[in-house]
């Protein structure tokens, strides 16, 4: 059953959704897409020649780790996990995007 | 990140992607294709993930270098043109401009060498003279200075460690060390207590004599070094960097001014000599001050220093000299700056001004090469490339070519920089300057090779993105044909009509230097060699030289090999012989004198020269007793004087010297030319002097002019006879014929230097014609094609491109034509047996460059017919 409308991520988002998904354990690309699409129920989507370059940068800035293992299909994998350097950031886009969205939503309520 | 981890992590991503889909119930090649669809550009999420990589430029450069390379090596011929015109260009200028530095503008490598400044006595002509050095101690009270010093400059073989070796000697007052801040790294330096008549004979030797003579040993202080006259103990060593004072001849032994022999051969005689006076400028006292503060003092600083034993008319011109300050920063200088200074910095401005024009013309053969790659610059971009990206690759390209005409440039300057050491040591003795790369010349390099990098690979990377730009419109090309064309073409017609008059100026230089060696001098050097005999260091005492000097020559003649040796008081080509006022005795008008070169010569002269004597008879190696002082007059100075008959037999006298008063003319030679220095001058009067009748003559610079059987001189047999004979040991051998192109250093530099302008200009005209015309045919391809296509023969095609260069050829030549004409009215001082306007070589040289040109047009001609008219319609 396709959703009603599908939204395009937020610029800087995608970080954000990246380190929180990967906060219980690691996970291999493909595996991060889903999941977003999933606990997301459908709605937020993660265009796919996007999510790699992502996951690059977040690693050349240390936040994530990769690592090589075999995926469910038996194939080559890279994994990244979240380093503790990733856990404190994750922690301070979480608490920005809190800030964030209580502010829309109050200025939303309130106008 | 490895380039296949990436590949791998992107497929198992597709992998898993289309696994999703086919468990949805899609067929394996429906799933393929959605999942490809979803994912997007591959090639660009690849680049993206490359670019978030901080290092990935180093990735990408070394990507970039392996592509750059191949495509260079496709294009072998441009790449290697390329190459070596930036290779001799690069070379060139760089070894010229060390030329410059070392000669012109390098300090003296002691402490603030700008402080330093020469007073000196200014001649009328504006050179600078020595002074007495009794000058010193008033000029040390003056305030403007914080130090004066003087010293004299010489060159003798000495001993040291018992082998002889050629040394530059500098002779110092006791301030020079401190005056001009020279450290010593061993030992100490010489003081004013060194320098007394009294005082031990010690002395401080160069870094460089030190590494050369002594292998740099550190037990060398103490030991001595035996100059003629007298030996010096070593107390000290100089800093490395410290290479002497006078200009070109790097100094080796530095002596107190006291204990350097003087002309009468005995140490401290004199109480004067005459000396460079070099002070410091006291702290915060500019050049200007210096020069006041000179010009104040000057008639008292005469006053106090005139030299003793001066008579009155001597004192008088003394103290009317003119005392000047010069800037000394550069040492002293007798004569390199005064000669090669303006044609150094002229050669240098054409090697840069050439580089320039290399450059203009490799910008446009690489335009042109840019231009036929515009196919592959689409498809770059059509791939998802940069316009960036693809500008970078052009530009690498060049940067490599430029790096690789560099450092092969750099060889050529290195062997450059040893022909000039090389010609200068053949030709003043001693001569020699530290070139290379200093510090200033490598600087300069990089400088020079990095804005020639930056605009090449800046010419590059613009039309790289003009390609781009316009990549897709047909119109484009011909737009971009039009935009440089016409300055292009102004440009290649003045590279023309300059290449044209440096190929006529190497043909008037190398007529000149041809000419020069077709000379009819005379005489027949073949197997005639010259040996220069000097003192040896250790065995400097009193000697009879007539009786030892005809034992020597009798000794020689005996070597195997050697058919006859006579004594000399000069050499050959070499050393210009006196020229003195001469007259004869009796008979004639009293003050009626001619000028005559006068040799000083033993019997045997003539016929070992393959001269005759014409009438008369030579002279004779044994004198019967009371016999008169003889002469032996030239056939041309006979001819002035009356007639050979007429001459026969009269006295003649030469000079001022007492023993030449009266000379009896007892044989007439033929005429010859043994200087070069004015070859005009074909029949010069000459007088030679029987030297056995003048044995105090011999001893001053003896010279043996030796004829062999036919081979080199037996130099083994030679140094042995020499050595056994006692005092003396030999200095120099070489053949006449030598000492011939030794004279000639000048023409020859000239000759070969116009003649390697010449080359490289015909060669870069060449390119620059190449690159025009490739360029044109690249852009042109398409109306070459439909031209074709429409039935025009291959013939029509070549000459449609051919043609374009007609009028342009022309009209530089033309203008080569009238620049000839200038050029060679300019140099004709410095032809000889060629006339400036010569039209023969004219032609010759509008021939070559015509056929150069018809060469370089022709490649792209060839080009331009091979064109598949089908391809080039179809990518109309």
């Amino acid at each position: 059953m396709p959703p009603a409308s599908r939204l395009d991520l937020l610029q800087g988002t995608l970080d954000l959704l990246i380190l929180r998904t990967l906060q219980p354990g690691p996970m291999h690309g493909w595996a991060i897409s889903e999941r977003i699409q999933q606990i997301s129920e459908d709605v937020l989507r993660v265009n796919q020649g996007s999510l790699y370059p992502a996951l690059h940068r977040l690693e050349h800035r240390g936040w994530i780790q990769p690592e090589w293992g075999v995926s469910e299909l038996g194939r080559r994998a890279r994994f990244y996990r979240l380093t503790a350097a990733g856990r404190k950031q994750l922690e301070r886009e979480a608490g920005n995007w809190a800030r964030l969205a209580g502010a829309i939503g109050r200025v939303l309520e309130m106008a | 990140m490895r380039e296949e981890d990436l590949n791998d992590e992107l497929a198992s991503h597709l992998e898993f992607q289309v696994r999703k889909h086919m468990a949805e119930g899609m067929s394996e090649s429906e799933a393929r294709r959605r999942a490809g669809i979803e994912f997007g550009g591959l090639d660009l999420a690849r680049e993206q993930c490359r670019d978030a990589d901080p290092w990935h430029w180093l990735d990408a450069s070394r990507r970039n270098l392996r592509h750059a390379l191949r495509a260079l090596g496709r294009s072998k011929l441009f790449s290697l043109v390329a190459i070596a015109i930036l290779a001799v260009g690069i070379g060139a200028t760089v070894g010229t401009f060390g030329l410059v530095d070392a000669l012109l503008f390098r300090p003296l490598a002691v402490p603030r060498p700008y402080e330093l400044v020469r007073i000196a006595s200014l001649q009328k002509d504006g050179r600078l003279r020595q002074l007495p050095s009794t000058i010193l101690d008033p000029l040390k009270s003056s305030t403007w200075l914080s130090g004066a010093c003087g010293f004299n400059t010489g060159y003798e073989g000495g001993e040291t460690n018992g082998t002889i070796t050629p040394i530059g000697i500098l002779g110092f007052t006791g301030d020079c060390f401190r005056t001009l801040g020279i450290l010593t790294q061993l030992g100490r330096p010489l003081g004013p207590d060194d320098d007394h008549a009294s005082a031990p004979a010690v002395a401080v030797i160069t870094a460089d004599l030190w590494r050369r003579a002594y292998g740099g040993r550190a037990d060398v202080l103490g030991q001595r070094v035996q100059m003629p006259g007298s030996a010096f103990t070593i107390v000290g060593i100089t800093e490395d960097r410290f290479a002497g004072l006078l200009l070109g001849f790097p100094a080796g032994i530095i002596v107190p001014l006291h204990q350097e022999p003087s002309e009468t051969g005995m140490v401290g005689q004199q109480v004067w000599w005459s000396v460079n006076v070099i002070g410091r400028r006291a702290p915060g006292v500019s050049a200007k001050q210096a020069a006041a503060g000179l010009a104040a003092q000057s008639g008292w600083l005469l006053e106090q220093s005139v030299p003793p034993r001066f008579g009155a008319a001597r004192r008088q011109q003394y103290l009317a000299s003119h005392l000047a300050t010069a800037p000394a920063a550069n040492g002293v200088d007798y004569f390199i700056r005064n000669r090669f200074g303006q044609p150094l910095i002229a050669v240098f401005g054409i090697c840069a001004a050439i580089l320039a024009i290399a450059c203009v013309n490799l910008a446009g053969l690489m335009l042109a090469r840019a231009t036929r790659r515009r196919r592959e610059v689409a498809v770059r971009l059509a791939l998802g490339a940069s316009r960036a990206h693809v500008a970078g690759i052009l530009a690498l390209e060049s940067a490599l070519l430029v790096a690789a005409g560099a450092a092969l440039g750099v060889v050529v300057a290195l062997a450059l920089d040893r022909v000039v050491r090389a010609e200068g040591a053949q030709m003043f003795g001693n001569f020699d300057v530290r070139l290379g790369f200093d510090s200033r010349v490598t600087l300069f390099f990089a400088a020079l090779v990095l804005a020639i990098m930056l605009a090449l690979a800046g010419a590059s990377a613009w039309q790289a993105r003009r390609l781009s730009q316009l990549g897709s419109l047909h119109q484009g090309e011909r737009r971009v044909a039009r935009g440089h064309s016409a300055a292009q073409r102004l440009l290649i017609a003045a590279q023309i009509a300059l290449t044209l008059a440096l190929v006529t100026g190497a043909g008037l230089f190398g007529a000149s230097l041809r000419a020069f060696y077709n000379l009819d001098l005379g005489v027949n050097t073949r197997h005639v060699w010259d040996v220069m005999l000097a003192s040896h260091p250790a065995r400097y005492s009193h000697f009879e030289p007539g009786p030892y000097y005809r034992d020597l020559v009798r000794q020689v003649e005996t070597i195997p090999g050697i058919r006859s040796a006579v004594l000399a008081d000069f050499v050959p080509f070499y050393t210009t012989g006196s020229t003195l006022p001469a007259a004869v005795v009796e008979g004639a008008e009293p003050g009626v004198e001619f000028e005559a070169a006068v040799d000083t010569v033993t019997d045997g002269f003539f016929r070992l020269m393959g001269m005759r004597v014409v009438e008369g008879r030579d002279f004779r190696r044994e004198q019967p007793n009371g016999a008169e002082p003889e002469a032996i007059a030239s056939q041309s100075l006979a001819e002035h004087l009356g007639g050979a008959s007429a001459l026969l037999g009269r006295h003649i006298r030469v000079g001022t010297a007492a023993a030449y008063q009266r000379l009896r003319v007892v044989g007439i030679a033929s005429d010859t030319q043994l200087s070069l220095a004015n070859p005009n001058e074909t029949h010069p009067f000459a007088v030679y002097i029987n030297s056995w009748q003048h044995p105090e003559s011999q001893a001053g610079y003896p010279v043996l002019l030796l004829k062999t059987a036919g081979g080199e001189v037996p130099s083994a047999m030679l140094r042995q006879t020499v050595d056994r004979a006692g005092r003396e040991y030999v200095e120099r051998t070489r053949s006449l014929d030598e000492e011939k192109d030794g004279a000639l250093i000048e023409n020859r530099v000239m000759a070969y230097l116009s003649g390697a302008f010449g080359a490289l200009a015909l060669v870069l005209a060449a390119t620059g014609l190449f690159g025009l015309l490739s360029y044109q045919v690249a852009s042109r391809t398409g109306e070459i094609g439909i031209r074709m296509a429409l039935g025009a023969r291959r013939g029509q095609i070549q000459w449609l491109i051919v043609r374009q260069i007609g009028g342009l050829v022309a009209g530089g030549a033309a203008a080569g034509v009238a620049l000839a004409i200038f050029e060679s009215k300019a140099i004709a001082g410095l032809l000889f047996g060629v006339r400036a306007g010569d039209q023969w070589l004219l032609a010759g040289s509008l021939v070559l460059l015509a056929a150069t040109a018809l060469l370089a047009a022709w490649l792209p001609a060839r080009h331009a017919a091979s064109v598949d008219p089908l391809m080039a319609l179809r990518h109309e």
